[in-house]
């Protein structure tokens, strides 16, 4: 099952406008993670999230180039009000029998978890690290550098958590 | 003039011809000997006239504390902070005081400085198991009241936090519980925040720290809920979580 995380951020409120989802079409997969209004207040910022969950509720698509241009659609409905913020970040990763795409707007970095921990995903200089906000155009999705099913976008401002502590970081949690 | 009458002038607040600095061990000597008369007009006199001397007379080291001195001496913080650090002086104006004055010490200390770290050993002190209910209920609509909540959390204030929770009716006490592992105390706050204030913002804020699927948390949240009204409030902010969705619909519709 193809899974994106994001690192929450330092302070009270480390997971203010986090979502993530994934959605699954046969050999067609697509999954991402991201946050908005994370500096707002947590009411504003869930709702935020919950506009960013709204749009992209219903995403499927034919293909992992398809399914990540469906995606972007879907990000580009999200309400003015939070897009003027400028500050989305977020990562899809999308699969189908012939590879792995990624995609992503406002991050520093992506990794991929691989047998040997975690390791990068894309080069610096990437076209996947763009400054926050919605993409004025969808962006090109980029091969990851290495195979896996799990990915995690790093924004902008965030350190990066070791290894050992990337799950709970990124709010993933043992079953309660 | 005799040592009565001497005194019974500085008690009600007639400093004329004195050197309040120089002096300052003849006005100690005065509150001492007040007995039962209210001390109000002579720091009234002191904050209007001198805050050296006033700090000097209620807190410095030669103060002869009791709570009725640091009770009078209350009104005037602003006064003594503007020549004690308030780090140094709200501590200090506990000890003094004792007892019967530790609860409103702590009380306008926490108006005063309502994101000041130095609360947390304060409220310990004064309130024992329930340390940070003063502070917290004191603060409840300052910004600084999240932060609070999170550092009484992190001193182990459990009980304080839940009381808190119930006297203000909001989500941040069970939102830094949550934050530092204390599930089971969150789940009491969080029920004592919802029978108060069944609108408080509990969904957006145990979110924010607990992470961006939160449907297994609040799946686990709802046996706390008592009023119909705190769980239709809960339900409006469900609709990304399908489990607590559908056991609210369930718990909603068994509401009277």
């Amino acid at each position: 099952m193809l899974e994106v995380w994001m690192p929450g951020s330092p302070g009270r409120w480390p997971f203010a406008g986090h979502v993530r989802g994934s959605w699954s079409g046969g050999p067609v997969q697509l999954a991402w993670a991201g946050r908005v209004a994370h500096s707002a207040l947590p009411e504003e910022a869930w709702e935020a999230a919950q506009s960013l969950r709204d749009a992209l509720a219903g995403v499927t698509g034919d293909g992992r180039f398809d399914v990540i241009a469906r995606a972007w659609a879907a990000v580009d409905q999200l309400p003015e009000r939070w897009r003027a913020r400028e500050d989305l970040s977020l990562l899809f990763a999308a699969v189908d029998p012939a590879g792995v795409l990624l995609s992503a707007t406002g991050l520093a970095g992506v990794f991929v978890e691989s047998p040997s921990g975690w390791v990068a995903a894309a080069l610096s200089g990437s076209p996947l690290f763009t400054e926050p906000g919605v993409p004025a155009r969808p962006p090109v999705p980029q091969p990851s550098l290495r195979a896996g099913t799990r990915f995690a976008g790093l924004c902008k401002d965030m350190p990066l958590p070791r290894p050992a502590d990337i799950a709970l970081s990124c709010g993933v949690r043992e079953a309660l | 003039m005799s040592d009565d009458s001497f005194t019974s002038g500085v008690l009600d607040g007639n400093l004329a011809g004195l050197d309040l600095r120089a002096q300052a061990d003849l006005l100690i000597r005065a509150v001492k000997a007040a007995g039962e008369r209210p001390l109000g007009p002579l720091l009234d006199a002191l904050a209007e006239a001198d805050p050296v001397a006033l700090a000097e007379v209620v807190c410095g080291t030669r103060s002869p504390g009791g709570s009725a001195l640091i009770l009078a001496a209350l009104p005037h913080a602003e006064r003594i902070e503007a020549v004690l650090s308030p780090r140094g002086a709200w501590p200090r104006l506990l000890d003094l005081g004792g007892a019967e004055s530790a609860l409103p010490v702590l009380t306008t200390a926490a108006r005063r400085h309502p994101g000041a770290s130095w609360l947390v050993a304060l409220s310990r002190k004064v309130e024992g198991n329930n340390a940070g209910l003063a502070h917290l209920t004191a603060c409840a609509h300052h910004p600084a009241f999240a932060q609070a909540c999170r550092n009484h959390a992190e001193a182990g204030h459990v009980e304080g936090l839940v009381a808190a929770s119930g006297a203000t009716g909001r989500a941040e006490p069970a939102a830094a519980l949550l934050g530092v592992g204390k599930f089971d105390a969150m789940l009491r706050a969080a029920g004592a925040a919802l029978d108060t204030a069944p609108e408080s913002p509990l969904v957006a804020q145990l979110a924010a720290v607990w992470g961006p699927e939160p449907d297994d948390l609040f799946v686990r949240v709802l046996p706390i809920l008592r009023k119909k009204q705190a769980a239709e409030a809960i339900r409006r902010h469900c609709r990304h979580l399908p489990r607590t969705a559908r056991l609210l619909d369930l718990v909603i519709r068994g509401m009277v």
